[in-house]
């Protein structure tokens, strides 16, 4: 079992800690630690326990997204990254990382900096009627007027209270643009074969990607617009939407104009990007909607 | 509902027939839950009706609000109840949008300023702490006089929770009703 100091050191060093390590014996050892201290009735301890746990979570699920961005599968890391953000939720309510010590703000800005440059615009989602819940701490069915007195998001004995839904009815599946729950992107299936089928446009994530060398290596970026000559948009019919998102025809909007006004996305590494990284890359999905998935990206130094 | 009878930003406000007495002859509760949330001073209650569904339910979350409402209108000599057997008791999960729905509320005058001081913090305090700019979606009926006839006004509000208390404010006043008494008001009673 490792000691509780050099669990502290190993998530204090999350920075240089290598991607493709393991974790799995400091999760071993904190699991042992809790049952110890929940044993001898130390609830504050348990809690603290808990809270090195979870900050465990933000980290390694964070690591792994990156892992996944940088081979390409991007569903997957959306996925991870949305656990990086439910773990800090979690987490948040009974421990601030003040001073940066875990670096847990450091990993939730970059986490939503990556989540912003996913091309997922809906997502699914389910109503439903919650007939009979849990209590995940003391098992009973939830009684409203009769309450087990066990508060949800509260730690008790090393584990957080929730409640399990045990009786539901579905009453609908809807299209929405904002969702709770980020996993539920809608794929298209193909109709022949019946497997899923991934439309989506990840070219200028993959140029970030491609961009970073460590989970760590600060960037950030900004939306402007570009003037694009006509001669790049060859192809798009006059009657077509126009490039530029819009959602107005070409003929009606840009092509009256002396060019194409395109989003733009300006990327900013704060390390020197491998040299060979383009400075600019145009990305033009002129079929794909919801428009715009039109852009541009370029690199530029600290 | 009687009508509009005034509006405030991102509010509407209406007479209505929906005070304590309505909810608490409602066909579905039992005589004991009547009689114990009758001495409420803050009712949670039910909305009846989403798309084909009938009867009773509240937003998810209510346990919690409900939970929250309970202990901290104790410590203001209130009591804030629910509308609901424990057994007819159901929540409605709607997982879209980030829109924060509460639970309606039916409130006597007097509670008011607690009410709105509760909420404040509810909004930051609740497992998903609403701040700012989010949205929130809320009902609430205020009963004017604790004698009959009672004078009853429904509030509803959709809007950023930062304009929440000041638009529901604003809504009572500038429809001539009562605005919400002092914090102090209630014990000098």
């Amino acid at each position: 079992m490792i000691e509780m100091d050099d669990i502290r050191r190993f998530l204090s060093r999350v920075r240089s800690r290598a991607t493709e390590g393991s974790a799995d014996e400091i999760v071993s050892s904190l699991k042992a630690h809790k049952a110890s201290a929940v044993e001898c009735d130390k609830d504050g301890e348990a809690k603290g326990l808990w809270c090195l746990e979870e900050t465990l979570a933000v980290q390694e699920w964070y690591l792994k997204a990156f892992r996944l961005l940088k081979v390409g599968k991007y569903y997957d890391a959306w996925c991870a990254l949305e656990q990086v953000e439910l773990a800090y939720h979690r987490l948040s309510r009974h421990f601030q990382d003040k001073g940066g010590t875990f670096s847990l703000d450091l990993i939730l800005e970059q986490t939503r900096r990556f989540q912003g440059l996913f091309p997922y615009h809906a997502f699914f989602s389910t109503g439903m009627m919650q007939l009979e819940k849990l209590c995940t701490i003391c098992r009973r069915i939830v009684e409203i007027r009769n309450p087990c007195g066990h508060r949800v998001g509260e730690i008790y004995k090393g584990e957080m209270c929730a409640r399990l839904i045990t009786r539901a009815e579905l009453l609908e599946i809807s299209i929405v643009w904002s969702p709770r729950n980020k996993y539920a992107v809608a794929f298209l299936v193909d109709r022949g074969t019946g497997s899923g089928n991934d439309p989506y446009d990840y070219s200028l994530l993959a140029y970030v990607l491609r961009g970073l060398r460590r989970p760590f290596d600060e960037w950030s970026y900004t939306w402007t617009k570009k003037l694009r000559p006509h001669s790049l948009f060859v192809a798009v019919a006059p009657e077509a939407h126009c490039p530029c998102g819009s959602k107005l025809r070409y003929c009606d909007c840009c092509l009256r104009e002396s060019g194409v006004l395109m989003p733009h996305c300006e990327v900013l590494f704060s390390l020197p990007p491998p040299e060979d990284l383009p400075p600019e890359e145009l990305h033009f999905a002129p079929l794909s909607d919801p428009a715009p998935t039109e852009l541009s990206a370029s690199k530029a130094l600290a | 509902m009687l009508g509009s009878e005034g509006t405030g930003e991102g509010c509407t406000l209406a007479a209505t027939t929906e005070g304590f007495d309505y909810w608490l002859r409602r066909p579905y509760l039992s005589v004991g839950v009547r009689e114990e949330a009758a001495s409420a001073d803050i009712l949670l209650v039910p909305r009846e009706r989403f798309g084909d569904q009938r009867g009773p339910f509240f937003p998810v979350g209510t346990e919690e609000f409900l939970s929250f409402l309970r202990e901290h209108a104790a410590g203001h000599g209130l009591r804030a109840d629910i509308c609901a057997d424990s057994a007819g008791y159901r929540e409605l999960a709607l997982n879209g949008g980030e829109w924060l729905v509460l639970a309606d509320l039916v409130v006597r005058h007097a509670a008011l300023p607690v009410l709105f001081s509760l909420l404040t913090k509810y909004f930051a305090a609740r497992i998903w702490p609403v701040r700012g700019d989010d949205p929130v979606e809320a009902g609430i009926t205020i009963e004017q006089s604790t004698e009959p006839p009672h004078r009853v006004v429904k509030i509803s509000y959709k809007g950023p929770v930062k304009g929440f208390v000041s638009a529901v404010d604003g809504a009572l006043k500038s429809s001539g009703l009562k605005g919400p008494p002092q914090v102090g008001d209630r014990q000098r009673r």
